[in-house]
């Protein structure tokens, strides 16, 4: 790689700042309606697609919300300087990443109170370059 | 079988990300109910992908195959993380209105509540209001 990697802002500014939508409540009413109306929620197909929507969405925001968290324990808070370092360590990541190592690459984060471990994977664009795909952050064994 | 279905699966089991992943099983559910449901059941066993993505192979394997789903509640509910706990509660809570006429819903519904006694407070805390839902689902059946 030569160094021009790609992170789109939103995978730190939103995504792993626990800011993807929250449909808990909607889900909660679609989930009491089918528990109370059996019948009237069978008679639509389209309350079963619109469930499992929900459940899919809520995984992801839960997904989202455990990032956040795992970032405020180590003392990154959701702030503009914070989220541009972090989205340098991830930049700093990919120029490194290859066509057979783009998967799940390993790092870690420094915070003020802790580390994390950083996972990522990276699509490698027409023009060669490593485009971030997929984060995880996870609490620092150590 | 359609490219789509091959496409489908292809990105479930590459699990480059969890979110589509997630998406890719659900839509599967539609195409291919019998094998959304063989792969939900291997990425329970293996323990594939994070606990959210397992959560929701869950969730497939119940709306699938509810027998499989309902074993599997029996063999590992008092081992689960709490993500695929939370999600066991909801599932059966969905269905509490039938769990007079389904002996094994019954069966699991008991295990779970074997489960829940033995939570501290704070993990309760995490399983939020999910697990409120499920002891008003099932007061009259756990309170005999």
């Amino acid at each position: 790689m030569d160094g021009n990697a790609a992170v789109p802002l939103d995978k730190v500014n939103i995504y792993a700042r626990g800011k993807v939508a929250d449909v808990t409540e909607e889900l909660r009413t679609l989930q009491q309606f089918k528990q109370t109306n059996r019948k009237l929620f069978d008679a639509d197909p389209n309350n079963a697609k619109l469930l499992d929507k929900l459940k899919s969405q809520k995984h992801n925001f839960d997904r989202s919300s455990d990032m956040a968290r795992h970032l405020e324990t180590v003392g990154l808070s959701d702030t503009p300087a914070n989220n541009q370092m972090i989205t340098e360590h991830l930049l700093r990541v990919g120029n490194k990443v290859t066509a057979e190592n783009r998967v799940w690459v390993p790092s870690t984060l420094k915070g003020p109170n802790g580390n994390l471990q950083v996972e990522s994977t990276w699509k490698i664009l027409e023009d060669q370059r490593a485009y971030l795909t997929t984060l995880k952050l996870m609490p620092s064994k150590r | 079988m359609s490219i789509d279905e091959e496409t489908l699966v292809e990105v479930i089991t590459k699990l480059e990300d969890y979110n589509e992943a997630t998406n890719a099983l659900t839509e599967l559910k539609y195409i291919n109910p019998v094998r959304a449901g063989e792969i939900a059941a291997d990425v329970l066993e293996s323990g594939k992908g994070d606990s959210h993505f397992q959560a929701s192979a869950f969730e497939v394997l119940y709306s699938t195959n509810q027998q499989n789903s309902l074993a599997y509640i029996n063999g590992n509910f008092g081992s689960v993380n709490l993500v695929i706990l939370k999600s066991m509660l909801e599932c059966v809570s969905e269905d509490s209105p039938l769990v007079q006429g389904d002996s094994d819903l019954l069966q699991a519904v008991k295990r779970l509540n074997e489960r829940v006694n033995k939570l501290d407070s704070e993990d309760c805390e995490k399983l939020g209001d999910s697990l409120g839902w499920f002891s008003s689902a099932f007061v009259n059946l756990l309170a005999g």
